[in-house]
C-alpha cells in the first residue's frame, strides 16, 4: 500500500515537475523577472500607461516614481534611452489633423512654450515633432496637455555596419582616367551617417583634402564617437574622387528631418545612407522615415540605402493561437508548434527585439490614419519563466503598431519572446527584427528589407561577396510589405578602409557607398541624368541569382563595365 | 582674344608674303643698266686694263649691263644712228648700276593679250584656313575654281576648297577632334587693273559649307570601351565672305593669283551619347558654332 502510495506520489510529483516545466502558465508570469517588479499579467489586465505615451516611457516614469532617479536611469541605459540628470529626450508629437501649415507651427510653438514652463529645453523641431530633453517628473503633466498628441522616444537609425577593392571588382578603376565628356563638376554626395569619427585624418589621402560637414546632432558633434560614417565616406571617394563630400550625421528621426531639408538646400545629388531603422514605417515605402527619401527624390536627389544586415535576424508571419490562449505560435517545419521564439545572444551585448504588424493604416505623408486598432505585446525572457522586459502600447488608443523590448545580455546563451494578443479585430501579420541576436529558432529572410530601403524611391543595395559574388548570409531580401521586389542592386562588401585598418568592412553599409560613388562617379563623368544613370547601372549590373530582377540580388552585382 | 589677333596677323603677313613673291617674279623681268659717272672710261675689248679700248665712254653714257666678271661690267651701248651695238667691257668704279623696267616690246604683248583675254578660266588653288575662334587649329586648303569675265572689271567666281581644322576642345562645343569644311563659294570679283600683268580685285559673295566632324579616335575608343557610343554632329549651312586679292599673269592664258578673304559661318550641331546596354541616350545641341575663317590663298589659272 506505502509502495503504491509512493509510487503514486512520485508520478504526481513527475507530472506536476514536467508541468511546471513544460506548460508556462500567468503565476510564473507574474511572479518571476530579472527586474523583479511590475511583472504583467497575460490577460484580464487593464492596460497600464497612457494612450498618449510610448510604453516604456510609462514604465520609465513609473520606475523614477517609485524607484527612484538611479534605477530609472539603469532602467534607459539597458535600452539605450538618452538621459541627463532627471532629464529624458523624447519627441513630443502635437495635433495635426488636417491643419495647415501655419497652424501646425503654431501648436508646436505651444507645446515648446509648455516644456520650457515644466523645466525641459527643446532640442530641435521638424513641423509638428519637437525633440527636447524633458524631466522626467513633467511627462505626466505634459501629455495632459492638449495640442501633444503623442509622447515618443526619439527613433534612431541602426548601423548597417558590417572597406575598398570594391573599386575594381565593380569596373570604376576603368573610369578615374577617362575624361569626362560633356560635363565639367564633379557630383555632389551627401555621406548621411551616425558619426564620422576619426575623418579628419583622412583629409588628403583617403578623402578629398576637403569636405563639407553639418552636424544636426543636438551636441553639434560631428565624429560622436562613431567612426562608421567615415568609412562610408572612404569608399564613396575610393569609386568618385572627383566628387564634393558633404558629411552630415543626425541621431535621431527630428534631427535628420531636419537634416535632408539642409541638404536638398545645398544643391547635393546624391545621398549616401547605410542606415537603417526599424519600426518605423509600415515596410511599404511609407513613414516619416521613408517621407525624407520621396522629399529627396521630388527634389532631384537619388538616395542609395543599405538594403539592411537582417536576413538572419528577422521573421515575419501570420499571427496564429489554435489553443487560443492568446500567446502567438511559432511554425517550425517538421516541429511542434511552440508559443515560445528563441534567440542567442552574447554576454555584454545590448540587444533589441523590434515587433510590428500591418496594421499602420493609411500614410496621409506626414501621419498613419485609420488603423484598426488590433493590439499585440511583446514579452523578452532571459529564460523562461524569468521575464526581463516586455512592451505594452497601447494601439486601442491609437499608438503605432509597434513594440520593442531590450536588454544588455549578463550571460551568453538563449533568450525567448512572446508575443500575446490583447485585443485583435483579426489576426495581423507580425514582423520581428532582432538587433543583436542569433541563431534565430525561426527565421524568414524574405521581406527582411529594412526603412527606408524598402522607399520605391530608394536604391536599396544588398551586400555580396568580394570573391566570389555570393550573397553575404546577412544580406536583407526582399519583397517589400506591398509585394515590391527589392533590393535594386547588390554591390561588394568585405573590403578595406583605413578607419577600420584590419577589419574588413562588412555589410550592405558598406555596399551602399560603393553605389553611392558609382552614381557620383557617372555623375562626374557623363552628361546622364540620375534617373538615366539609375537605368544604365541596373542595365549593367552582374545578374546573379534567378535571371531578371530578384529579391535577393535585385539587378545584379553593382557593375560599371560595358 | 589673343589667339585671333594673332591668327589674323599671322594670315595678314602671309598674304603680303605672297604680294612680295609676285613683285619678285616681275623684278626677273626687269633689265640692268649702268651709268657712267667718272670721266675716263672706258669700253674694252677684254676684261683687264691693257686690253684694247674699243670706245671711250662719255659722263652719263647708259650701258646695257649684260654680264659681270669679277670688276668688269660686260655691257653694250644703245644702238647708233646706224643701228650699230658696241659692247665691251668696263670697270665697274665707273659706272653706277640702274635699274628699269623691261623694255615696252613685252609690254606691248600684255596689251594685246589684255584686249584678247578670254572670258572663262580654271585653276587650282591652295592656301592656309584658320577659323578665327580659339578651338579650332588652321589647316591647309585645297581646290579649283571656275571664273568668267562679264566685263573688263566685273567676273565672277565659283570656287570650290576643303580644308580641315584640328579641334582642341571644349566642355559647351566640340569636343577634341577634326572638323572638316568644304565651302562651295560663289563670288564677285570687281578687278581694277594697274598694269596689264597685274590685276588687283575685291570680291564678296556667299557660300555653302559642308561641314563635318570627326571626334578623335582616342576619346572615342575610350568610351567604346566602356561600353558608349558619343556622336558629335555639325551642319552644313550658308556662308559670306568678302576679300581682296591680286593676279599676275605670266602669259595672256596663264595666271597666278594670291588672295584674303574673311568668311563669315555660323552653324550649330548636336551630340549624343549611348549606353549599348540600357540604350539610354543623352543628346543635346549646341549653341551657335562660329566657323568664321580667315583664308589666304594662293592659285593657278589657266584661261580659254
Amino acid at each position: 500500500m506505502n509502495k503504491r502510495l509512493k509510487r503514486l506520489a512520485w508520478i504526481g510529483f513527475f507530472f506536476l515537475a514536467a508541468l511546471i516545466l513544460l506548460l508556462p502558465n500567468k503565476a510564473q508570469l507574474q511572479n518571476q523577472s530579472e527586474l523583479g517588479a511590475d511583472l504583467p499579467p497575460r490577460d484580464d489586465y487593464q492596460k497600464e500607461g497612457h494612450p498618449k505615451m510610448e510604453y516604456v516611457l510609462y514604465r520609465l516614469m513609473g520606475i523614477y516614481q517609485t524607484q527612484g532617479i538611479e534605477k530609472a536611469k539603469e532602467f534607459a541605459r539597458l535600452r539605450s534611452i538618452d538621459m541627463e540628470g532627471d532629464l529624458v529626450r523624447v519627441v513630443l508629437e502635437s495635433q495635426t489633423g488636417r491643419a495647415s501649415e501655419a497652424e501646425i507651427q503654431g501648436k508646436a510653438s505651444l507645446v515648446k512654450v509648455q516644456v520650457e514652463n515644466l523645466g525641459g529645453k527643446v532640442e530641435t523641431s521638424y513641423r509638428q515633432l519637437i525633440q527636447s530633453m524633458v524631466p522626467l517628473r513633467a511627462l505626466g503633466t505634459l501629455i495632459d496637455y492638449q495640442v501633444v498628441k503623442y509622447l515618443r522616444l526619439p527613433l534612431k537609425p541602426y548601423l548597417l555596419e558590417v572597406t575598398s577593392e570594391g573599386v575594381n571588382k565593380t569596373g570604376a578603376n576603368q573610369w578615374h582616367s577617362l575624361e569626362a565628356y560633356r560635363t565639367q563638376q564633379g557630383a555632389k554626395i551627401c555621406i548621411l551617417d551616425a558619426g564620422f569619427k576619426g575623418y579628419r585624418n583622412l583629409l588628403g589621402t583617403e578623402l578629398p583634402s576637403s569636405v563639407i560637414t553639418q552636424s544636426f546632432r543636438v551636441d553639434r558633434s560631428i565624429t560622436a564617437d562613431e567612426e562608421h560614417g567615415a568609412a562610408c565616406a572612404e569608399i564613396v571617394h575610393d569609386m568618385a574622387p572627383y566628387a564634393e563630400l558633404w558629411l552630415v550625421n543626425f541621431e535621431t528621426d527630428v534631427e535628420q528631418h531636419r537634416a535632408v531639408d539642409w541638404i536638398i538646400d545645398q544643391g547635393v545629388e546624391i545621398i549616401s545612407y547605410s542606415l537603417g531603422w526599424f519600426n518605423a514605417g509600415a515596410g511599404d515605402g511609407t513613414g516619416p522615415i521613408c517621407e525624407d527619401v520621396k522629399k529627396a527624390h521630388d527634389n532631384g536627389l537619388i538616395w542609395i540605402s543599405g538594403a539592411g544586415n537582417e536576413a538572419e535576424t528577422h521573421w515575419e508571419g501570420k499571427y496564429r493561437d489554435p489553443d487560443s490562449n492568446g500567446w502567438c505560435n511559432f511554425e517550425k517545419p517538421g516541429e511542434p508548434v511552440s508559443e515560445e521564439f528563441a534567440f542567442y545572444v552574447y554576454e555584454g551585448d545590448s540587444y533589441f527585439v523590434f515587433l510590428n504588424w500591418d496594421d499602420w493604416g493609411t500614410w496621409t505623408g506626414s501621419e498613419y490614419i485609420g488603423s484598426e486598432g488590433n493590439d499585440y505585446d511583446l514579452y523578452l525572457y532571459r529564460e523562461w519563466p524569468v521575464l526581463t522586459d516586455w512592451s505594452r502600447n497601447d494601439q486601442t488608443k491609437g499608438a503605432p503598431p509597434t513594440e520593442w523590448v531590450a536588454a544588455r545580455a549578463s550571460a551568453t546563451g538563449w533568450r525567448y519572446i512572446y508575443i500575446d494578443k490583447y485585443q485583435a479585430r483579426r489576426n495581423c501579420k507580425l514582423e520581428l527584427f532582432f538587433w543583436y541576436g542569433f541563431n534565430l529558432e525561426h527565421l524568414v529572410p524574405s521581406g527582411s528589407i529594412i526603412i527606408p530601403a524598402d522607399s520605391p524611391h530608394a536604391i536599396a543595395v544588398g551586400a555580396t561577396d568580394m570573391a566570389d559574388d555570393s550573397l553575404h548570409f546577412y544580406s536583407s531580401r526582399g519583397p517589400t510589405s506591398d509585394r515590391r521586389i527589392k533590393p535594386d542592386l547588390c554591390a561588394p562588401s568585405g573590403v578595406s578602409s583605413a578607419t577600420f585598418g584590419e577589419r574588413e568592412f562588412y555589410g550592405t553599409s558598406a555596399s551602399t557607398p560603393h553605389v553611392a560613388g558609382a552614381f557620383g562617379l557617372l555623375r562626374g563623368k557623363t552628361p546622364y541624368t540620375l534617373e538615366q544613370i539609375r537605368t544604365i547601372l541596373e542595365a549593367r549590373a552582374v545578374d546573379l541569382g534567378p535571371s531578371g530582377k530578384d529579391n535577393k540580388f535585385g539587378f545584379g552585382r553593382l557593375s560599371l563595365r560595358r | 582674344m589673343k589667339n585671333k589677333f594673332l591668327k589674323v596677323n599671322i594670315c595678314i603677313i602671309y598674304f603680303f608674303l605672297i604680294i612680295l613673291i609676285i613683285s619678285t617674279l616681275n623684278l626677273y623681268s626687269l633689265e640692268i643698266k649702268a651709268r657712267v659717272i667718272k670721266e675716263g672710261a672706258v669700253l674694252r675689248l677684254n676684261p683687264e686694263r691693257e686690253s684694247t679700248v674699243i670706245k671711250n665712254l662719255p659722263l652719263g653714257a647708259i650701258l646695257e649691263i649684260e654680264e659681270i666678271v669679277g670688276e668688269w661690267l660686260k655691257g653694250k651701248l644703245p644702238p647708233d644712228e646706224r643701228g650699230f651695238v658696241i659692247s665691251g667691257y668696263v670697270h665697274k668704279s665707273f659706272v653706277t648700276f640702274e635699274i628699269e623696267p623691261a623694255p615696252a616690246k613685252p609690254r606691248k604683248r600684255i596689251e594685246q593679250k589684255e584686249e584678247r583675254r578670254p572670258a572663262f578660266g580654271l585653276g587650282i588653288s591652295g592656301g592656309y584656313a584658320s577659323p578665327t575662334e580659339s578651338i579650332y587649329d588652321g589647316g591647309a586648303m585645297f581646290g579649283g575654281r571656275i571664273s568668267y569675265s562679264i566685263t573688263k572689271n566685273i567676273g565672277i567666281e565659283l570656287k570650290g576648297l576643303a580644308y580641315q581644322s584640328p579641334v582642341d576642345g571644349e566642355p559647351e562645343g566640340l569636343s577634341a577632334g577634326k572638323i572638316t569644311f568644304v565651302p562651295i563659294q560663289l563670288s564677285v570679283l570687281v578687278r581694277f587693273p594697274i598694269e596689264k600683268r597685274i590685276v588687283p580685285y575685291v570680291g564678296f559673295g556667299a557660300g555653302y559649307y559642308l561641314n563635318s566632324f570627326e571626334i578623335d579616335s582616342e576619346i572615342v575608343d575610350d568610351w567604346e570601351d566602356l561600353g558608349f557610343d558619343i556622336e558629335e554632329k555639325v551642319e552644313h549651312k550658308l556662308g559670306y565672305h568678302f576679300g581682296l586679292g591680286i593676279d599676275y599673269f605670266f602669259s595672256s592664258n596663264l595666271a597666278i593669283n594670291a588672295d584674303f578673304s574673311y568668311c563669315l559661318v555660323e552653324s550649330k550641331g548636336s551630340w549624343s551619347i549611348t549606353d549599348q546596354a540600357s540604350g539610354a541616350q543623352v543628346s543635346e545641341d549646341f549653341g551657335d558654332l562660329n566657323f568664321n575663317t580667315i583664308m589666304v590663298g594662293i592659285g593657278l589659272t589657266y584661261f580659254f
